[in-house]
């Protein structure tokens, strides 16, 4: 017989434990309230619930813009980081070569290296080249800052990838370029489209090297929101902030899914 | 030598200066069942890689159906592996992994719809083609991993201690599953074990490998009666190995003196008097006294342990010299002994196995 379950066992760590999920999503909540809030002014309690706020951000076009802007900038630095990263991650894992550990330390170091000093480097880089302010200047920023998720992702799938399936594909009749297709790829796949999730979260909530790099026209989502609440304050920061954050959470929901539904294989 | 399917000749494989497989000839003649039997890392798994093409030879040939192996990449060869730990592909279905050898070769899907419920009906999965690998026992894994080996037809299996993962009862029932599949396609197998009771129970050629080099390759029945070396006699069943050194030779036969006592013995090699010599006798061979043949050694020994297992007994001997022998008796009632009887013992010279003392093993 185990012991009887009882709502006070462990009561102690419960409370600490829902207390740290305050201190964490409080903040997030009372944005989120506050994007549905009837006032003009951030009050509490709310004295009424509306969804304006949200309509009003929709049809705020330098709103709509920065959302198409984060989108895309996202989505090709999510693609090229991927890239590069899952081939890296491949190399890394797969090949032994001179400076390896050298080389995945380097690839890994805009983890460790201040943001903000990258984002100066980068600055003083793009500007000596004569690159400044480029779509595709900041899109290089953003896959530097990608590619250690995306390898991080790919390595933990490469390093328990059993060989053997590889041999058996050959020995079934498979050459080098089948046996990728049919058998390492998608065995690899949920490692590719979980870092390219997370590449994509990376990268469309950054803000620092966005507002370093980024000439004048290129404005995302973060750099508009800083904006915003710099010049004109109004609940429909609440709505756009609120909108981010569950675009982000339901990013980081289907990367659990894909990693969830490849752990079965 | 038309019907000789696989011909290996003076293969080796060097990592550095360590020799996994040194100067290893064999023939397999077409539908046979082989064993490459051994202890783990005594070379049998790389010889069988070299085989499939998963290795390259150092030195030596090998040759399938009369073909020269040499070059040929794995998807190149008419030999098929079932890999030690399957290795079945996950993302796919049964029938999926089974068809996957056809589809290599672009085979029509309507027949190689038709190849895999042959397939799956010879190894008794018929209608398991939908399911999903994860979702499969140990046993039927087994059997989705020979019916994909089995389906590219080729002339050669080979099977890397396939069932080491499954429990006894199972093991024992897929090695006789193992012949019957074998038995229905004709095809000759190459079996890598170090279970020699696997190997003894299903092969027709039985190739023992010690250190890369194969001491002895014969019937289950030779191997197990008339052992070449004393490894063999050791790893294959149980014996007594005993030391000992030649005097009065003549005729093949002689007498050896071990320390203690006299036996006479048969030798398969020309002996010399004086020479140092290891006698292998099986347990079983080992009579008691009123059971003693005519011609017979005989030997006093004391009944040092006596222990039931089941249908046999076993008892431990002690002899002259401080020598302990294992023997093996029906338990039938015929013999009753206790530790501390004291009998003769013995058994005929030609059920020992003599090896001379020249190289250890």
């Amino acid at each position: 017989m185990t012991a009887q379950p009882s709502a006070f066992r462990h009561l102690p760590q419960k409370a600490l434990t829902a207390l740290v999920y305050v201190f964490l999503f409080l903040p997030v909540l009372m944005v989120a309230a506050m994007s549905f809030n009837s006032s003009r002014y951030s009050v509490f309690p709310v004295p009424g619930w509306t969804a304006k706020w949200y309509r009003a951000a929709a049809a705020d076009e330098l709103i709509v813009e920065s959302l198409k802007i984060s989108a895309v900038l996202s989505l090709c630095a999510a693609v090229i980081a991927t890239v590069i990263g899952s081939a890296a991650a491949v190399a890394l894992v797969r090949y032994r070569f001179r400076f390896r550990d050298a080389i995945r330390a380097a690839f890994v170091s805009p983890l460790i290296i201040p943001e903000m000093i990258l984002a100066v480097t980068l600055l003083m880089l793009s500007a000596s080249l004569d690159l400044r302010g480029g779509f595709w200047t900041v899109v290089a920023g953003h896959v530097l800052i990608c590619l250690p998720f995306v390898i991080t992702v790919m390595s933990a799938r490469l390093h328990g990838f059993d060989r053997s399936l590889e041999e058996a594909a050959m020995d079934l009749g498979a050459g080098e370029w089948r046996t990728f297709w049919h058998v390492t790829f998608p065995l690899s796949l949920p490692g590719v489209v979980g870092g390219a999730l997370l590449a994509f979260t990376v990268s469309f909530d950054n803000f620092i090297i966005t507002f370093m790099v980024a000439g004048s026209d290129i404005v995302t989502v973060p750099v508009k929101i800083y904006s915003m609440i710099r010049t004109e304050f109004s609940p429909k920061l609440h709505a756009l902030s609120t909108f981010v954050v569950f675009v982000t959470l339901g990013i980081l929901v289907l990367y659990r899914l894909v990693l969830r539904g490849a752990a079965r294989w | 030598m038309a019907n000789i399917d696989v011909e290996v000749a003076g293969l080796t494989k060097r990592f550095g200066a360590f020799a996994a497989v040194e100067d290893v000839s064999f023939s397999i003649r077409r539908g046979e069942f082989f064993s490459l039997l051994g202890p783990s890392g005594c070379g049998k798994t790389t010889i069988m890689r070299m085989i499939a093409g998963f290795e390259q030879p150092t030195a030596g040939t090998i040759r399938i159906a009369g073909e020269d192996m040499a070059g040929r990449r794995p998807f190149e060869r008419p030999t098929n592996l079932v890999f030690q730990h399957l290795s079945l592909f996950p993302h796919m279905t049964v029938a999926g992994n089974i068809a996957f050898g056809l589809q290599m070769k672009k085979t029509p899907r309507r027949e190689t719809e038709k190849s895999v419920g042959e397939m799956l009906d010879l190894v008794q999965l018929s209608g398991f083609g939908g399911r999903k690998i994860p979702h499969l026992s140990g046993g039927q894994k087994q059997r989705v991993a020979i019916a994909r080996a089995l389906i590219n037809r080729p002339a050669v299996l080979l099977l890397d201690e396939p069932l080491g993962a499954l429990d006894l009862k199972l093991r024992e029932q897929m090695q006789l599953e193992l012949k019957r599949i074998q038995r229905e396609v004709g095809t000759t197998f190459i079996y890598v074990t170090h279970d020699q009771k696997e190997a003894i129970t299903m092969s027709n050629q039985i190739a023992v490998v010690n250190n890369g080099r194969i001491e002895q390759i014969d019937s289950a029945a030779e191997i197990y009666e008339r052992p070449q070396t004393p490894f063999v006699a050791n790893f294959i069943g149980q014996t007594n190995l005993l030391k000992g050194r030649l005097s009065g030779v003549g005729g093949g036969a002689g007498v050896a003196d071990c320390g203690g006592f006299r036996v006479r013995v048969v030798c398969g090699f020309p002996a010399r008097a004086g020479e140092n010599i290891s006698l292998s006798v099986r347990p079983e061979k080992i009579r008691f006294a009123g059971n003693l043949p005519e011609g017979a050694n005989r030997i006093a020994a004391e009944v040092d342990d006596v222990i039931f297992l089941g249908s046999l007994m076993h008892y431990r001997l002690a002899l002259a010299g401080g020598i302990t022998l294992t023997a093996e008796a029906p338990k039938d009632g015929s013999l009753s002994l206790a530790r501390g009887d004291k009998l003769e013992i013995g058994w005929l010279p030609e059920d020992g196995s003599v090896f001379a003392d020249k190289k250890t093993e």
